[in-house]
């Protein structure tokens, strides 16, 4: 009883801030603004994808008659599906590529990169409503909260309130119950607004568990705001007046919220430097290297001699060049994962160190679940990338067979039939079920529930502390 | 209805209250006079609660404040120099709001009541706490213990920095409490006051109750001559 007392005091008080009132309205825009911007850019970026993979498409299957070589070094992307949850947090969108060039001989890095074309602006951050969530939403957590015990302990009603009955421990959970009461409402309404934005207007390529994305990521930014909500409230407990509890929260805020994500960013990547795109091209060239004169190529001639009974290659019932082409693949494929998987190591070595800095802050990991349950982050596009290797693969194996079946000695002389090309299957991007990724955030999901615990049992105790030393002023 | 048997408190070694008895029924105001230091708001923190004696027992209405403090709260309507309120309430809301922490869900009539009974001008029970007068505030506090119907009244120095009619208006409130039966427990350093509505005057010193004169036996000159003898010993013994 006197818990809800309280609680609902506090929503009258915290009602009664015009300046928090005008905060609040000022974010709950911020919001709107960064989700329309979202939802208009994710749209853009799925209609641009679609029409650049029809384009493709068209090109591709009005090839005409020619070798089936050629046109596995012709134009044919592989186009990553754009999430519509990407709306809310884009996550890697803009600084990972978008498009993987399927060419034969080579397993190409994705390119597109949105970040490359946005020009001299795009050192601003892009204002997504993940990024309000995460940033400016504690902000004004701090700035609903700060005075909640040290207001009353500056103004004495502390002492007064505890002398009409209230225990330390009622005081906590009315404080408590007022601040995730006007925290939930808030949530609920942003929780509206995206769901709305998203379901209504959002234009992105089907994410199957859409409904499950949203939900966690519902339940992912509750927790998150608890955090802020039980810091506050306990940094405020800590003061004896508003001023000393601003200021003290403000630094708190800027430390965490601010340096602390920035700052495990930075060393993760000194710790782990990624290549620049010189060495990989470098490299890349260096993976593949010339297969003519290699071991594996003089081993496949004596194994196409054996398998077909001959001594002259010309003898064979296929064609020798374009078996040669589809061993070149057979020899280069490993190679390729070797090497991108090595990629792929350095990329989750800098993850492994941020899982762990996160530990510093909670916005270091709500940034990972986020994007990750929008389907932005990392662990989706190295997807998409290992699902258009698996592709290529697939269809440069299609060319090569149509040439070795056919071929009949013309070998790159060889033409394939204009019918042949809407044959070869256009990569269907799919996006992949958040279920896959599921053991890739139990680590960020962990780190943010030790954030709560740890929290909400840090603001118990200087709550009480507080109740304690007012009691005997 | 308030009891002191044997209390004390000490901290770090330091004596604020020693060796207490007194006994007070209900209908009577006692008030405690005594130097800053003397002890008098320890006393009142060991009556509600807020602290631990190191020795003997503090007692409201036959209960042991240290054993269940927050039921014996539920019978005390405390009252400091300074009404602590909640400045973005309005007069009418603070009291809705501590009448129901104290568990008294009361209409608005009967707070209107309580607001109109402790003297607060009904134009002003729906402004902001933030515009109201150090007085008007010591109103809402009474108020708050009206709408509760405390039977122990603590008061902690609630006259300082009254002037002189809002210090009579108060005086004349709680003395209307006391015919509701109600028992005070005043600290204050007025001794005019004191006299004026106390039925019975304590004096402290050092954390020791050194005389208790009923008021009607004594003049505001008696009593104030009194009161500075003890002073002068204690100026004394501090001296020695």
């Amino acid at each position: 009883m006197s818990a809800s007392v309280i609680a609902r005091k506090e929503a009258l008080v915290a009602g009664r801030d015009r300046r928090l009132r005008g905060i609040y309205i000022a974010l709950l825009l911020a919001v709107i603004a960064a989700l329309s911007v979202g939802v208009v850019r994710t749209n853009t970026f799925e209609m641009e994808r679609t029409a650049a993979a029809q384009a493709d498409r068209a090109n591709f299957d009005a090839q005409g008659s020619i070798n089936p070589h050629s046109a596995a070094h012709y134009s044919k992307y592989a186009f990553m599906p754009i999430p519509s949850l990407s709306g809310f947090d884009p996550g890697v969108i803009d600084y990972a590529g978008m498009a993987v060039w399927m060419e034969g001989h080579i397993q190409n890095p994705a390119t597109f990169r949105r970040a490359e074309g946005a020009g001299d602006l795009a050192r601003f951050v892009i204002l997504s409503p993940a990024w309000v969530l995460q940033y400016l939403i504690p902000l004004l957590v701090v700035l609903l909260l700060f005075a909640s015990y040290a207001g009353e302990r500056q103004d004495g009603t502390l002492r007064q309130v505890m002398s009409y009955g209230a225990s330390p421990s009622v005081l906590f959970i009315g404080k408590l119950r007022g601040a995730l009461s006007a925290l939930l409402k808030l949530l609920i309404l942003l929780g509206g607004f995206v769901a709305i934005a998203i379901l209504a207007f959002g234009e992105g390529a089907p994410q199957e568990d859409l409904g499950i994305r949203l939900a966690g990521l519902f339940v992912t930014y509750a927790v998150y705001l608890f955090i802020y909500a039980m810091l506050t409230i306990g940094l405020s407990a800590l003061c004896s007046s508003r001023r000393a509890a601003a200021i003290a929260l403000i630094s708190v805020w800027s430390v965490v919220t601010v340096l602390a994500p920035r700052l495990g960013g930075d060393i993760a990547v000194m710790r782990t430097p990624q290549p620049d795109a010189f060495d990989t091209t470098f490299a890349l060239n260096a993976v593949r290297g010339d297969f003519g004169t290699s071991d594996y190529a003089d081993r496949h001639r004596e194994e196409f001699l054996e398998t077909y009974g001959v001594t002259d290659v010309n003898d064979a019932p296929v064609d020798f060049a374009a078996h040669r082409l589809q061993a070149s693949e057979d020899h280069a494929n490993p190679l390729w994962d070797d090497f991108y998987g090595g990629l792929r190591d350095g990329y989750a070595s800098q993850e492994n160190t941020l899982k762990v800095l996160s530990v510093l802050s909670p916005t270091s990991a709500i940034m990972a679940l986020s994007s990750g349950l929008a389907g932005t982050d990392r662990f989706h596009h190295t997807q998409f990338v290992q699902e258009a290797e698996a592709h290529r693969r697939v269809i440069i194996r299609q060319m090569n067979e149509d040439m070795i079946y056919n071929a009949n000695g013309q070998s790159f002389l060889y033409q394939s039939d204009a019918s042949f090309w809407p044959q070869i299957p256009a990569y269907e991007g799919r996006l992949p079920s958040i279920g896959t990724f599921v053991s890739n955030y139990l680590v960020h999901a962990g780190i943010l529930l030790f954030w709560a615990v740890a929290s909400f049992l840090f603001a118990r105790w200087a709550a009480n502390r507080a109740a304690r030393l007012e009691a005997v002023k | 209805m308030i009891e002191a048997r044997n209390l004390s408190k000490s901290f770090n070694a330091h004596w604020a209250v020693r060796n207490l008895s007194v006994e007070i029924p209900a209908g009577e105001i006692f008030c405690f006079l005594g130097a800053n230091g003397a002890g008098k708001t320890t006393l009142i923190n060991l009556f509600l609660g807020f602290l631990e004696p190191t020795e003997g027992t503090a007692l409201i209405d036959g209960t042991d404040v240290s054993v269940d403090p927050v039921t014996v709260r539920e019978n005390v309507a405390y009252i400091p120099e300074k009404v602590a309120l909640y400045p973005d309430l309005t007069g009418y809301e603070n009291l809705e709001f501590f009448a129901k922490l104290a568990g008294r869900d009361m209409p608005e009539s009967e707070l209107l009541n309580c607001m109109e009974r402790a003297g607060l001008p009904r134009e002003a029970v729906h402004d902001s706490t933030s515009s109201y007068s150090k007085g008007m505030q010591q109103k809402v506090g009474i108020a708050c213990a009206i709408a509760r119907s405390a039977k122990v009244l603590l008061l902690d120095e609630p006259l300082s920095g009254l002037d002189p009619k809002a210090a009579n208006e108060f005086c004349a409130l709680i003395t209307e409490q006391r015919g509701q039966g109600v028992a005070t427990l005043m600290a204050t350093h007025d001794l005019f006051r004191a006299r004026e509505v106390g039925d019975r005057i304590g004096i402290m010193k050092s954390g020791r109750l050194v005389d208790v004169i009923r008021a009607e036996s004594v003049t505001g000159q008696q009593l104030e001559t009194l009161y500075l003898d003890h002073m002068h010993d204690s100026i004394e013994e501090e001296a020695a």
